[in-house]
Order: structure tokens, then sequence, then C-alpha cells
């Protein structure tokens, strides 16, 4: 019976410690939470070079808050220290960065009461940026009559960089342009009817292209393969001949480097005429079109994911 | 008489006409001039002037000529505002062949290119 009594008072006690337990987790003693700043949002980025990204958000609608402080941005994988900027900077520069690697890119607004917000995030990847080609000249592709090329490799692995090349070259042959029969005509190597000595490299293009003044300007907020961008990937040509840009054509291309089973991803910027209509620029006979590329070194990294927390478009 | 001063006029324009057109031709070429970037002092010195375009950036910092041959022609490239195009010759040395369209002189003897565009081929 004792024993029945003390095994009552050891149970009382036991079940007294755990709902005293439970209600002190349940219990929120803050009646008044700190007021919380509002997350920044349309996180997106680019590349600027082989260690350069440059990330571009909406700004927190908290910044007007008197509680605003600041943002604090972490980049991960890498012994990189948080890193802090003052309100009005919509754009920031991460440097320091390795080609190939995908880094997190995680901001937080944050309050003066050390309160924060939510973080939005983006994984990017910087890429090596060309606007010169072997020559350390610009990037010139030639129209069909010129005794000067009218291929472009977007990366030749002997010169460490883009080069133009000629039909009697045509295994080297990413992208072409044919301005044969009054057209100008841009796009895939394989696709342009040219007679060629050896075959070209079988390069796809995203089926559609973007207006930007630069690659700086192009910025984005998903991977170039994500979703159902992956399927509209293909060899094709581009008809140019009534194109009256405004600003440059960025082309997403991505192809197989040889001996290589995964895509290596470029963003090749057409460069429109300064001082005319069109791309074709330059004396006639010799008329060319110039160029400038992202390239991305390391297979099978299209720049970007969107992290899962992320609320960027 | 009238018809004889038309006739006379109208072949010289006629004339005029096509040695303008035959100036313009010459001037408007595009045709490149195809060849090697050399070094010049090699070349004088009996080799084969065949460089790296290092060696060709190089030389040409020292003040050494860098310049196209052609077959037999050795040609000295400049820039249409004047200048010694050696240094940008240089950067073209990798190639395997080089095109220069411009203007083609030869002045006491020296074969000149006045470059209007250098490119490989």
């Amino acid at each position: 019976m004792l024993n029945q009594i003390k095994l009552f008072a050891i149970s009382l006690f036991a079940i007294s410690m755990v709902l005293n337990s439970c209600t002190e987790n349940t219990t929120d003693p803050n009646t008044n939470p700190e007021p919380k700043p509002t997350a920044i949002s349309n996180l997106v980025a680019t590349s600027a070079s082989s260690s350069d990204v440059l990330l571009k958000f909406t700004a927190s609608p908290s910044e007007t808050n008197t509680l605003f402080k600041d943002y604090e941005l972490v980049v991960t994988p890498g012994a990189f220290a948080p890193t802090t900027f003052p309100k009005g900077n919509n754009i920031v520069q991460v440097g320091g960065l390795q080609e190939g690697t995908e880094y997190t890119f995680s901001i937080v607004a944050r309050y003066t009461n050390d309160s924060i917000s939510t973080p939005v995030s983006i994984v990017w990847s910087p890429a090596t940026r060309f606007e010169t080609n072997n020559n350390d000249e610009v990037i010139r592709v030639y129209e069909s009559s010129s005794d000067f090329g009218s291929g472009l490799r977007m990366f030749s692995p002997n010169d460490a960089a883009p080069r133009t090349y000629k039909v009697t070259s045509g295994s080297e042959w990413d992208l072409g342009i044919d301005t044969r029969n009054s057209k100008i005509v841009f796009g895939s190597a394989s696709k342009i009817d040219y007679n060629y000595t050896g075959t070209p490299q079988a390069t796809q293009i995203f089926e559609s292209f973007f207006e930007a003044d630069s690659l700086n300007g192009l910025f984005d907020s998903q991977a170039m393969n994500a979703g159902s961008r992956d399927s509209k990937f293909s060899e094709r040509t581009f008809d140019l001949t009534t194109a009256n840009p405004t600003k440059n054509y960025v082309f997403y291309v991505r192809k197989y480097e040889p001996s290589q089973v995964r895509y290596n991803y470029a963003k090749v910027m057409m460069i429109k005429n300064s001082s005319g209509v069109g791309f074709l620029q330059g004396p006639s006979g010799n008329r060319f079109i110039a160029f400038q590329i992202s390239y991305q070194k390391t297979p099978d990294v299209p720049y970007a994911k969107v992290a899962n927390n992320a609320n960027s478009k | 008489m009238k018809t004889r001063i038309f006739g006379f006029l109208l072949l010289v324009a006629i004339l005029f006409s096509a040695i303008s057109t035959q100036e313009s031709l010459a001037q408007k070429s595009t045709k490149p001039i195809k060849g090697q970037v050399v070094s010049f002092n090699d070349l004088v010195m009996g080799g084969k002037g065949t460089i790296t375009k290092e060696q060709a950036k190089d030389l040409a910092e020292k003040g050494n000529p860098i310049v196209l041959k052609s077959g037999k022609t050795v040609y000295f490239v400049y820039n249409e505002d004047g200048s010694f195009a050696g240094k940008k010759l240089a950067n073209y040395a990798n190639n395997e062949f080089v095109g220069v369209v411009g203007k083609v002189k030869k002045v006491n003897g020296i074969n000149i290119i006045i470059a209007s565009m250098i490119e490989s081929m």
C-alpha cells in the first residue's frame, strides 16, 4: 500500500512537471512583439565576371521606417563574412567568388531593434566575360562575302578566348552568320548551309532572345534551363534581316564541349550598330557583327537556381 | 562645230568618270593581304621570323618591328592615323594567317600598308 502511495505521488509529481514545461513552451509572454522589417522582393542576379556576381532587388518597404538599420548579405559556401549595406542600394556586386561554384546569396533587412526580415535567397555562379577575342580585339563575325570568318567559337580552349573562323575550319564553329541573298541570319552553325570543311559543333540556342543595354543589365531569377526552358533549347537560326533593334540582343546558348557530356552555358550578346540600323557595321565587303560573351567554363552550371525560400520572380 | 564640242566634252566626261571609278575601286578594295605576323629582326638575321603572340608583344613593346610577311613580300603595317601598327599586329601572331585590309604603298622601295582592318584568317 505504501509503495502504491509512493508511486502515485511520484506520478503526480512527474505529471505536474510535464504540464509545467508544456505551459512554458506554449505561452508567449511577449504580448507586444518587436516590429519586424518586411523582406526584399524580386531578387535577381547576373554574372559580371569569373569572380563577380551582381544582385538586384526591390527594396524592403520598411526602408521608410525609422527603425530601419541596413541590409545584411550572407554568401555560402566559403569563408565569407556577412556584409551589410545601407538602404538606397538595390544593386550589389559580390566579388571574390569562384567560377562554377553555385553560391547561395541571402539578404535580410534589419531594424535597429535587432529584428530581421525573412531572408530572400538566390543561387548563382559567376562566369567569364569576354569582350575581346583571341587577338585582344573586338569579337567580330563577318558577312558571308568577306574573306574573314563568318563563324564564332564561343570559347576556344587553345586560346582561352572566343575566336572567329572561316568555313575551312567548319568543325570549330558554334555559331555563325549568313548574309547571302540579302538576308541576315544568325544561329547554330549546324543550321547554316555553308560548304564547311568538317562538321560544326552542335550548339543549341534558347527559343527567345532578350534585349539589353549590356550583359550586366540582363538579370535573371532562374537558371537558363529551369523548368520548361530546358526543352526550348535547340539548334536553330534567327532571321534578323528586318530587325531594327533599340538595344542589343542576348541569346542563351549551350553546347557540349568536345569530350564533355554536360552542357556549357553562355549568354551571347549581339551588339547593335550604334550609328545605323540593325547589327551589321563596318565597310561594305567586310561588314561585321560585334559580340560580347558571358561563358560558364564549368559544365552543367546554368548560372542560377532559385532557392526554395526565395520569393523572387 | 557644236557637235564636235559636245562630243569632246562627252569624251572628257567619260574619261574623268572612268578614272574616278578606278581610283575609287582601288581605295575601296576590301580584299585583305594575307600573310603571317613575323619579327623583322629575325628575318634580317636569316630566320623565318616566326613568333608567338607573347614574344611579338614583348618585342613590339621594346620597339622591335613586327611586320606582315605575305609570300616573299614584307609589309610594314601602319594605322590610319600614321602610327606604326606593330603592337596591334603583335596581337595576331598566334594565328596561322592574318589579313590586312588597307591602302598599299611603296615608299623608297619599302612596302607599306595603311591598315583599315586587321583580322585573323
